[in-house]
């Protein structure tokens, strides 16, 4: 690489940054804020006659304004004069009654971009992240520049078109009349669209920076070519885990301190306040004791299930077909299982009920009565993960040597002995191992909740995951649904923490 | 000698009621797919339809758009098997075979990220792929579980078992890192890229409480919100949510059944892990 070459590649990168700061400075001190919310204001009163008559598509009545306005989503309909409107439920200053609805304009162009810039913009990386895998050994670092340069420049292109799509929709929330306290589409977030525009700029200079680097480093020893080319490799799993995994939980941490309203914009930092107030409430308890109480069938089905391994461990023909059999459960849909189940807990019809009765014994509202429900979930659970616990014993069962065994049988040692003696020992780490990813699975138990008995009856069944589930997204309360899930991590953390200690600690026996 | 035969039927005898009692929900499930609504409300209630009536499945499946469903369904399956399948080979390989700066801190941040709860993180990734804009699109649905850290560790563990002999040669030839790893390295590791990718599949079917969350809309539901919310809507009509639970049950089961080898050598490694 000439001096030449790298004077294109280090001005192609200020160039870059200074023109991604620029689009985004423009983008958002170019919008007439006002001109756009007046206008939207504006067809917002002349839709709100508008909405329950025929020219719409179809009859709007207040009940499906009511619904629309519960899942926050918005309605799209055609203006007359070609372009798109998007309407969306206005509630009352006592957020009770829904008394209108407000149309947003967006231009067909604005709206298509609105909604395929994400995706562009992947592709593009993905691109990008491909070019970058590929030796540019015959690529010239101008043309691996120009192109970069061409990427980033169509994904902020993207990113800006959609920033501007979206700007009216705040702009009529924040000068609504105060009878128009409510909009049901939320706004979408100015800070983090700067934020990602910012982000862009940085990380089409960085990528720059990287081709640069990656070309330069043809001459360079093979360690940094190996390190450069196996970076390229983790790149796309470490993004995505940077993303959705890291940061969240630094996400979840601030969460649970601050006030998060979907749709006001300060997010003042109020403490432990939430964790205060979900120590205080009841159900959180209520849903923590249920949890602990449901992982109670761990132990439970290890027992049946090391019976099944020893039943289904004989040399019998067609043994393996009844190990697939067992297994079935495990594989099968959660919400077939719950369904079927339910069905056969019904307290009238119900094949259980019937067999009790046919043995003259009382029939059982199993999940309809507040003393059963939670052990009759434990016994779907325990049945549907049975097959996979039986085949985890199954494989330690079988790699206990048999001569071992063999040993024992001609030392005299009776068949209760030797499993006594020798299997249930040595199966020792699979319980173990078993008992712990058991529990912490039986927290993540969500399904059979949620279609079997919605977390009743009288919240016998309400566990922390649904706890989290209805704070959050029925009653919208995402920073004490945050706190709780803060609390459901700390318990899962130290659990698997102490598996890990097992596993090592045993690993250092052997 | 009748002493043994004794034993065998004993044995014989205790693993087909285990059996039994493991088939006979789906039994039931199908049975009762099969009878005429009222006819399951009889007492005492008959184990097998009078009639089989077949018209369950096509009324309860066109009841409501499941043919919609059944679409996200596989989007959203293909998106996370082709998501997690290669971002696994990719991360996996370069773990096992290459030595590069950074590698060991990397590969505990990989680590740490596997005894994070993701159930912890419901909220906090709702809220970000919110601020994406990107609740209630597919690209919201499918965006969590595109990496699974698990599947990099085995992916890791299958090429640190491999043989390096081949890609070395291949090296020899003049071929790239990426030939080397597209044409030499990801054809020896098939039966553990097809372990990941059934388990991404078996989870990307099963999964509720995400797409439930992600979908506003009716028309982004998968097979599994779709079933839950059915049965909420014909309560009362039984075969109708028996048909719908056996048509979600199909596809799993079948690839189950295709696929056992491969899902028994991942259940092991989890086993050792």
């Amino acid at each position: 690489m000439t001096r030449a070459e790298t004077r294109v590649v280090m001005l192609a990168i200020i160039v870059w940054t200074v023109a991604s700061i620029g689009v985004a400075w423009h983008t958002l001190r170019g919008i007439d804020y006002g001109a756009r919310s007046r206008d939207a204001l504006a067809r917002a009163h002349a839709l709100r006659g508008r909405v329950p008559t025929p020219a719409f598509p179809r009859d709007l009545d207040v009940s499906e304004l009511a619904a629309l306005h519960k899942e926050e989503r918005p309605l799209v309909v055609d203006d007359p004069d070609g372009s798109e409107i998007v309407t969306a439920a206005v509630k009352d200053a006592d957020d009770w009654d829904i008394i209108g609805a407000v149309g947003l304009y967006g231009r067909w162009r604005e709206r298509a971009f609105a909604t395929a810039w994400p995706a562009v913009a992947a592709l593009l990386l993905g691109v990008g992240m491909f070019a970058g895998v590929r030796p540019v050994r015959d690529a010239s670092p101008r043309a691996a520049a120009v192109g970069g340069l061409a990427l980033f420049g169509a994904a902020a292109a993207a990113t800006a078109v959609q920033l501007r799509a979206s700007v009216p929709a705040l702009a009529s929330h924040a000068e609504l009349p105060a009878s128009l306290s409510r909009l049901a589409l939320p706004p979408p977030s100015l800070a983090f669209a700067t934020l990602l525009l910012v982000c862009l700029a940085v990380g089409g200079a960085l990528a720059l920076s990287a081709v640069h680097w990656h070309a330069a480093a043809a001459g360079r020893p093979a360690r940094v070519q190996e390190t450069l080319g196996a970076w390229a490799f983790i790149a796309p799993s470490l993004l995505h885990l940077v993303v959705f995994t890291i940061a969240p939980v630094g996400f979840l941490f601030w969460i649970s301190v601050h006030d998060w309203d979907l749709l006001a914009t300060d997010r003042p930092f109020v403490g432990l306040a939430h964790f205060r107030e979900i120590g205080a409430d009841p159900l959180f308890w209520r849903a923590l004791r249920n949890g602990l109480v449901y992982a109670l069938y761990v132990p439970a089905t290890m027992i049946a299930a090391l019976a099944a391994a020893v039943v289904l461990d004989q040399p019998l023909r067609g043994i393996k077909l009844l190990r697939v059999v067992v297994f079935l459960p495990f594989v099968a849909s959660t919400v077939a299982i719950a369904l079927v189940w339910q069905w056969l807990l019904h307290r009238d019809f119900g094949l259980l009920n019937v067999a009790l009765a046919a043995m003259h014994l009382p029939r059982v509202d199993w999940l309809g009565s507040p003393a059963t429900a939670l052990p009759a979930l434990m016994l779907v659970s325990a049945w549907s993960q049975l097959g996979y616990m039986m085949v985890i014993y199954l494989a330690g069962l079988q790699a206990i040597p048999t001569s071992l065994l063999e040993a024992a049988r001609l030392d005299g040692a009776s068949a209760w002995q030797r499993f006594r003696l020798i299997r249930w020992p040595l199966l020792r780490p699979v319980s173990t191992y078993l008992l712990l990813t058991g529990i912490i699975w039986s927290f993540h138990g969500f399904t059979l909740v949620y279609v079997m008995t919605e977390g009743g009856p009288a919240h016998a069944t309400d566990v922390l995951v649904y706890r989290i589930f209805q704070t959050a997204w029925e009653f919208r309360r995402f920073d004490v649904a945050a706190a709780m899930s803060v609390v459901l991590c700390a318990v899962l953390l130290a659990l698997t923490a102490l598996q890990w200690r097992t596993v090592k600690g045993e690993a250092a026996d052997v | 000698m009748s002493d043994r035969l004794l034993r065998r039927a004993l044995g014989y005898g205790a693993a087909l009621t285990l059996a039994l009692v493991m088939v006979a929900p789906f039994l039931w499930m199908l049975s009762t797919a099969l009878m005429d609504e009222f006819e399951v409300y009889q007492a005492p209630p008959p184990l097998l339809p009078t009639v089989p009536r077949f018209a369950n499945f096509t009324e309860a499946l066109t009841a409501l758009p499941f043919a919609l469903y059944f679409r996200n369904s596989l989007i959203l399956a293909a998106a996370t098997v082709t998501g997690q399948v290669v971002t696994a080979a990719m991360a996996g390989y370069a773990f096992a075979r290459h030595r590069f700066a950074g590698r060991t801190p990397l590969f505990a941040v990989y680590l740490g990220t596997l005894m994070i709860p993701g159930i912890a993180l419901l909220v906090p990734r709702f809220l970000l792929v919110d601020a994406m804009g990107l609740v209630d699109t597919v690209a919201g649905l499918v965006s969590v579980e595109l990496v699974a850290a698990w599947g990099i560790f085995l992916m890791r563990q299958y090429f640190l078992s491999l043989p390096r002999d081949m890609e070395d040669a291949a090296r020899l030839d003049g071929a790239g890192e990426w030939q080397v790893f597209w044409h030499v390295a990801v054809p020896l590791a098939r039966p553990a890229l097809a372990t990941v990718a059934l388990f991404a599949f078996i989870d990307a079917w099963k999964a509720l409480l995400w797409p439930l969350v992600i979908a506003r809309s009716p028309d982004l539901r998968v097979v599994e919100a779709g079933v839950a919310s059915f049965h909420g809507m014909y309560f009362a009509n039984w075969p109708w949510q028996m048909a719908a639970a056996v048509a979600a049950l199909v596809p799993v089961l079948v690839v189950f059944l295709v696929a056992q080898k491969a899902f028994l050598r991942g259940l092991a490694f989890g086993g050792i892990k």
